[in-house]
C-alpha cells in the first residue's frame, strides 16, 4: 500500500513539474510575442518625461540583466552541487543600493527643474509663443486706432 | 538533457529521471527567454526602435556631451563584465562578493554623476540656452 502511495506521489509530482514547465514556457513565450508585436511597447523604455534617454535607466536595465543571468546561473550550479538558492552578499546589495540611490536622486533633481520635464523643442516653442504674445500686446497698446476705439467704448453712455 | 549530459547516472530511478528532464526543460526555457529578450532589446537599440537620443547629452538645454555620463556608463559596463566573469568562474552556487575597490569606484562614479547633475541644474553651471536668452 505504501509503495503504491509513493508511486502515486512521485507520479503526481512529475505531472505537476510538467505543468509548471508548460506554464513558465507559455508566460515567457507570450511576453516575448507581445514585445515583438509591440503590444508591450519598449520604445520609451529608456526615455524620460522630456523625451530624452536616461543614463540611470540604461544602468538599471544593464544591472537587471546582469543580476538575472548571474542568479539563474548560480541557482543552476547550486542545484547541481546539492545546494539551494544562493545567499546575496552584502557587496551586491550595496551595489544595487548605490544604483537605486543614483536613480532616485537623479529623478529628484530632474523633476525639480523645468529642463528635466520638458524637451528643448517644447521650451523653445513656449518661449516663442510668449515672445509673440508680448509683442502683439505691446503693438496693440501703442496702435492709435486701437487706443481710439477703446476710448470710444469707454466714453459711450450706458444703455440702462 | 542539457545540464546533466556530463554526469550520466545510470542508477537513477524513473522519478529521478523525470525530475532531471523537468529541470532540463526549465533550464532551456529560462535561458531561451533571457537570451531572446536580451537579443530583442539589443536589436531594437541598434535599429533605433528604442530611442537612445540624448543619452550622453546634458539636460540643461545646451545638448553638449557630458563626460560624467560617459564615465558612469564605462564604470557600469566594467563592473557588469567583471561580475559576470566572477559568476562564470564560481565553482559552487554561492554568489561572488564584489570587491571593496570596485564598490568604491562605482560609488565615486555615481557620486560624480549626481554631483555634476545637481550643480548643472541648481547652480546654473553650464550653458543653459534659456537662461542666456
Amino acid at each position: 500500500m505504501s509503495a503504491f502511495l509513493m508511486t502515486m506521489n512521485s507520479g503526481l509530482m512529475t505531472v505537476c513539474g510538467y505543468i509548471v514547465c508548460g506554464f513558465v514556457g507559455a508566460i515567457g513565450a507570450t511576453i516575448l510575442w507581445y514585445i515583438w508585436t509591440d503590444k508591450i511597447d519598449l520604445c520609451g523604455v529608456l526615455n524620460e518625461v522630456n523625451g530624452t534617454a536616461s543614463m540611470s535607466r540604461l544602468q538599471l536595465l544593464i544591472f537587471t540583466f546582469v543580476i538575472a543571468v548571474s542568479f539563474f546561473e548560480l541557482v543552476e550550479k547550486g542545484t547541481m552541487s546539492g545546494g539551494g538558492l544562493p545567499d546575496i552578499p552584502n557587496g551586491v546589495l550595496t551595489l544595487l543600493g548605490i544604483s537605486a540611490s543614483t536613480y532616485a536622486v537623479g529623478k529628484g533633481i530632474s523633476y525639480s527643474r523645468t529642463e528635466g520635464v520638458t524637451s528643448p523643442r517644447e521650451r523653445t516653442e513656449a518661449l516663442d509663443t510668449r515672445t509673440k504674445g508680448a509683442t502683439e500686446a505691446a503693438a496693440a497698446n501703442t496702435n492709435p486706432v486701437v487706443l481710439a476705439k477703446e476710448a470710444i467704448v469707454m466714453n459711450e453712455p450706458k444703455q440702462d | 538533457m542539457l545540464i546533466f549530459a556530463d554526469h550520466p547516472a545510470p542508477s537513477l530511478n524513473r522519478y529521478q529521471k523525470n525530475t532531471m528532464r523537468i529541470l532540463s526543460i526549465l533550464h532551456f526555457e529560462v535561458w531561451s527567454f533571457l537570451c531572446v529578450l536580451g537579443g530583442m532589446i539589443v536589436y531594437r537599440l541598434l535599429t533605433r526602435q528604442i530611442d537612445m537620443g540624448g543619452i550622453f547629452a546634458r539636460k540643461d538645454g545646451s545638448e553638449a556631451a557630458s563626460p560624467e555620463r560617459i564615465q558612469l556608463l564605462l564604470s557600469t559596463l566594467g563592473l557588469s563584465v567583471q561580475y559576470l566573469g566572477q559568476v562564470w568562474h564560481t565553482p559552487d552556487g554561492k554568489m561572488p562578493e564584489i570587491s571593496r575597490d570596485w564598490l568604491m569606484v562605482f560609488g565615486g562614479s555615481s557620486g560624480i554623476y549626481v554631483g555634476v547633475k545637481a550643480l548643472t541644474m541648481f547652480a546654473g553651471k553650464g550653458t543653459n540656452q534659456e537662461r542666456i536668452r
